[in-house]
């Protein structure tokens, strides 16, 4: 009797633990205001994705897999040699230093940038979806008007997208990618020749999600399908956000002042 | 019952522990992230800017002398959102920081929490909800 009320206890306990950021969030009830209350009974078109959303990195996953190890797909040698040269500051291969592009202040790019903590504001005309985003004060724009990617694009960090809505679910289909961004926080490349496809969903008032699928056969084997990202609507004083460009004299002051000490090397 | 009591209370010190990467994401590779730590002491700057605001104290150890530590934290837009302003540390202010501390034993890390002389608390959560 007692070996199994112990059994019981720690199979409950496990059973708990994918639940742990819901049971986090359900141990701040003082922080919930009414008005936050009945937004999320309130109806939202599942049509319209307006509105500033952010991706929290509490919740884990800052690339296409939340675990960077999951479910990759083989690299090719191109692409694999790609990886051997980055040092990403996040993952499986994460060091202090390193030379993530954007420390340079490049572009993060499109998918990359889904991925920040920093939020992006959704703003739907009749022919176009648009994404400003607060991290790089930049943009991206999605064509809705039933038109077809040009041919002979120019590469692009932003790449050039195309939208459509099946069902509840609006699907962005982006090529014409140049090949400097990371794919993610974690080193991933990816090609010229990469084709994306993100997929969201307006879950309910204040919740949207996405799920992207990659397909670029110069750099992997097979189409790297993602997980499911969660993004919270930000209302009321927190849909708020700031001009964060990123300055290179910051960068290197942040370099200098932080990141370099932090691991005990000397600033430039 | 005892082995029963002790056995729950291991369960549950595991649930606990299994919180803590949750803040793993707050920090990169030169943050030990499963080890945060208190410090405190009197703020010498608080710098409000990209890509992380910074917060710099000095910090007095068992021997009497001071330690100058180096602070991150989130863009301000992100601190915005989460309650801070440009002017919520000044200079001279003692505060209480919990950080996850540099790997390589610099005093240097990643503010999680921070507890002004009024005892207002600062922390990193956006979401009412």
């Amino acid at each position: 009797m007692r070996n199994r009320i112990v059994t019981i206890t720690w199979i409950a306990t496990l059973a708990a633990i994918p639940a742990l950021p819901a049971l986090i969030h359900a141990q701040m009830p003082s922080q919930q205001s009414p008005a936050a209350k009945s937004n999320v009974s309130a109806p939202a078109d599942p049509h319209d994705l307006s509105g500033m959303w952010e991706f929290f990195a509490n919740i884990p996953g800052q690339g296409i897999y939340a675990t960077p190890s999951k479910d990759h797909p083989p690299m090719t040698p191109w692409a694999k040699a790609k990886y051997d040269e980055a040092k990403p500051g996040y993952g499986p291969k994460a060091q202090g230093g390193g030379n993530d592009p954007i420390l340079k202040c490049n572009p993060t790019g499109i998918p990359r940038i889904l991925f920040f903590p920093q939020p992006f504001e959704v703003f739907q005309t009749p022919e176009r979806v648009f994404m400003f985003f607060e991290r790089d004060h930049a943009w991206r724009q999605i064509w809705t008007d039933g038109r077809s990617h040009p041919k002979d694009l120019e590469p692009t960090w932003m790449g050039d997208s195309i939208g459509k809505w099946e069902g509840d679910i609006f699907v962005v289909d982006t090529v014409g990618f140049n090949d400097k961004s990371w794919l993610d926080f974690y080193g991933d490349p990816h090609s010229e020749d990469m084709h994306l496809i993100e997929r969201y969903k307006r879950v309910d008032r204040n919740t949207m999600s996405l799920q992207l699928i990659v397909e670029d056969p110069k750099a992997y084997t097979s189409t790297w399908v993602g997980d499911t990202k969660s993004y919270k609507l930000l209302t009321g004083k927190k849909a708020y956000m700031e001009e964060l460009f990123c300055i290179p004299e910051e960068e290197d002051a942040f370099t200098n002042r932080i990141r370099m000490p932090a691991v005990g090397q000397s600033p430039k | 019952m005892k082995k029963y009591l002790l056995n729950f209370l291991i369960a549950g010190a595991a649930f606990l522990m299994i919180g803590i990467p949750i803040w793993a994401h707050h920090g990169n590779a030169s943050y030990d992230n499963d080890n945060p730590i208190t410090i405190k002491g009197a703020v010498t700057e608080f710098a409000w800017t990209n890509p992380h605001a910074q917060i710099y104290l000095d910090v007095k150890d068992d021997k009497g002398g001071v330690v100058h530590w180096s602070v991150e934290t989130y863009s301000p837009g992100k601190l915005v959102r989460a309650g801070w302003a440009k002017d919520s540390v000044k200079a001279g202010d003692q505060v209480s920081i919990t950080l996850i501390p540099a790997k390589s034993g610099a005093p240097v890390g990643f503010l999680h929490k921070l507890v002004l002389p009024d005892g207002k608390v600062l922390g990193l959560q956006e979401l009412e909800n």
